[in-house]
């Protein structure tokens, strides 16, 4: 997860808002309503110290998880599709949902590294082809059936007082301070072969994740690029 | 403002694919020199080989199919006695276990471990089991292990076969998530070793057998 902070402290250095998604070039969604699994939402909010130290804050996060998932549901609705949110599970069921999320977070790592930072795998010039396996399908059973898994994670921040005056200090001397960013990436996964056809993310110095408005501005900015059903390339 | 420098810097570095930082393409069927050493491997399918910067150190290779974190081959090849396994990152805080000639199997194995428990500072590592085996038609040893790495809760599956030639040590490992990747992968990792050999001139009259105990 390292690089991903380096990365959104990156993309929004380099503008206020910046969304870039991937897509597996030969899937096509089916042409019929879909039904999305949508797995716990790792989200996290917090506010900035004068040291830049993020400070977790528990209601500013369960609002922003209730906001994204309100968004989300909104937005899929107005496609003809159906949301299911995978429910807490218990003994084995929820071990294995949390290897499948620790397995995704670092897929997207991955992705992040090798399609978002620069650095390339010669193997992959041109292609989107990672995975999770075709073990995904438990995830679907549990859910009561899906056709693919959307994993959302978001991290916003917002400076305090402190970090604040010291933006402003240094912007009087000429330098830059980093206030508070928001990051957030979804990624859709094919529940029948466990592989990611849909990867977007966005990092932006604007906006507010806690707000219903701006959950919905993010949410429906990062499904722009979703693959349509009728078979059209994204 | 620095931040925007260091971003331009690695974009260009990035796509240029130069053989220091990032990686370059290593070809099915192509017969590859580990490092120089004379450590021939010739893999079945396309890999990606980590650059000088960003590989293990000057004695070893590191190749991957999807990702460092999601499948890695490391090729040691001929790690000379008193050296680590790996770059060390930290010599005087963090001091890597050093390799020694006279080592056996469970030796190497346990090398192994202590150079992974330092280098990531991971509580969770296992050896699983050792047997003998060969590699480059000598007679060597493996070992399977396991580990989690701090911070993630990714349990990652690892295999190792390797010999010991000439007071050297050669050892091919593959790790990966124990989740679909290590099953999925691992077949390439033991076409690679399957295929190993090495140069005539790497022969030595110093051989350690590598008896398991």
């Amino acid at each position: 997860m390292r690089r991903l902070f380096i990365l959104v402290a990156m993309m929004a250095l380099c503008g206020c808002t910046t969304v870039r998604s991937f897509a597996a070039p030969e899937h096509r969604l089916p042409d019929r309503p879909l039904t999305i699994v949508v797995m716990r939402p790792d989200v996290e909010v917090s506010w900035l110290t004068a040291g830049g130290v993020a400070q977790p804050n528990a209601d500013w996060t369960a609002s922003a998880r209730t906001a994204l998932i309100g968004a989300l549901t909104a937005e899929q609705g107005a496609r003809g599709n159906s949301v299911r949110l995978l429910g807490e599970q218990s003994g084995e069921a929820a071990r294995l949902v949390a290897d499948y999320e620790a397995l995704h977070r670092t897929v997207a790592d991955q992705i992040a590294q090798f399609k978002y930072a620069g650095m390339i795998l010669p193997t992959k010039r041109g292609k989107f082809d990672w995975t999770l396996g075709p073990g995904v399908r438990q995830l679907g059973e549990m859910a009561g059936g899906g056709d693919y898994a959307l994993f959302l994670y978001a991290r916003d921040s917002f400076a305090s007082d402190g970090r604040l005056a010291l933006q402003i200090v240094g912007a009087a001397l000429g330098g830059y301070v980093p206030g508070g960013e928001r990051f957030v990436y979804l990624s859709l996964i094919d529940l029948r072969t466990g592989d990611i056809i849909w990867f977007n993310l966005l990092a932006s110095a604007r906006g507010d994740l806690r707000d219903p408005e701006g959950a919905r501005a993010t949410i429906d900015t990062l499904m722009r690029t979703l693959p349509a059903r009728a078979g059209a390339r994204p | 403002m620095m931040w925007r420098w260091v971003l331009i810097a690695v974009a260009a570095v990035g796509p240029s694919g130069c053989a220091v930082f990032g990686y370059t393409l290593v070809r099915p069927g192509a017969a590859v020199d580990v490092a120089g050493s004379g450590l021939i491997v010739s893999p079945d399918r396309a890999w990606n080989r980590a650059g000088s910067i960003n590989g293990p150190g000057k004695d070893a290779e590191r190749w991957t199919l999807d990702g460092p974190a999601l499948n890695e081959l490391t090729l040691y090849a001929g790690i000379r006695d008193g050296r680590p396994l790996f770059r060390e990152e930290d010599r005087r805080d963090r001091p890597l276990p050093r390799f020694s000639a006279t080592m056996l199997p469970v030796d190497v194995a346990a090398l192994f471990e202590a150079s992974y428990r330092v280098a990531s500072g991971t509580s969770l590592f296992t050896i699983d089991a050792i047997a003998p085996d060969s590699l480059a038609g000598r007679p060597g040893f493996r070992f399977d292990y396991s580990y989690v790495l701090p911070g993630e809760e990714v349990r990652r599956k690892g295999a190792a076969t390797g010999a010991i030639v000439g007071g050297k040590l050669y050892l091919i490992s593959f790790e990966a998530p124990a989740i679909h990747y290590f099953d999925r992968d691992v077949g390439a990792y033991r076409a690679i070793v399957a295929a190993a050999r090495l140069k005539d001139d790497a022969r030595d009259v110093g051989d350690i057998p590598g008896p398991l105990t």
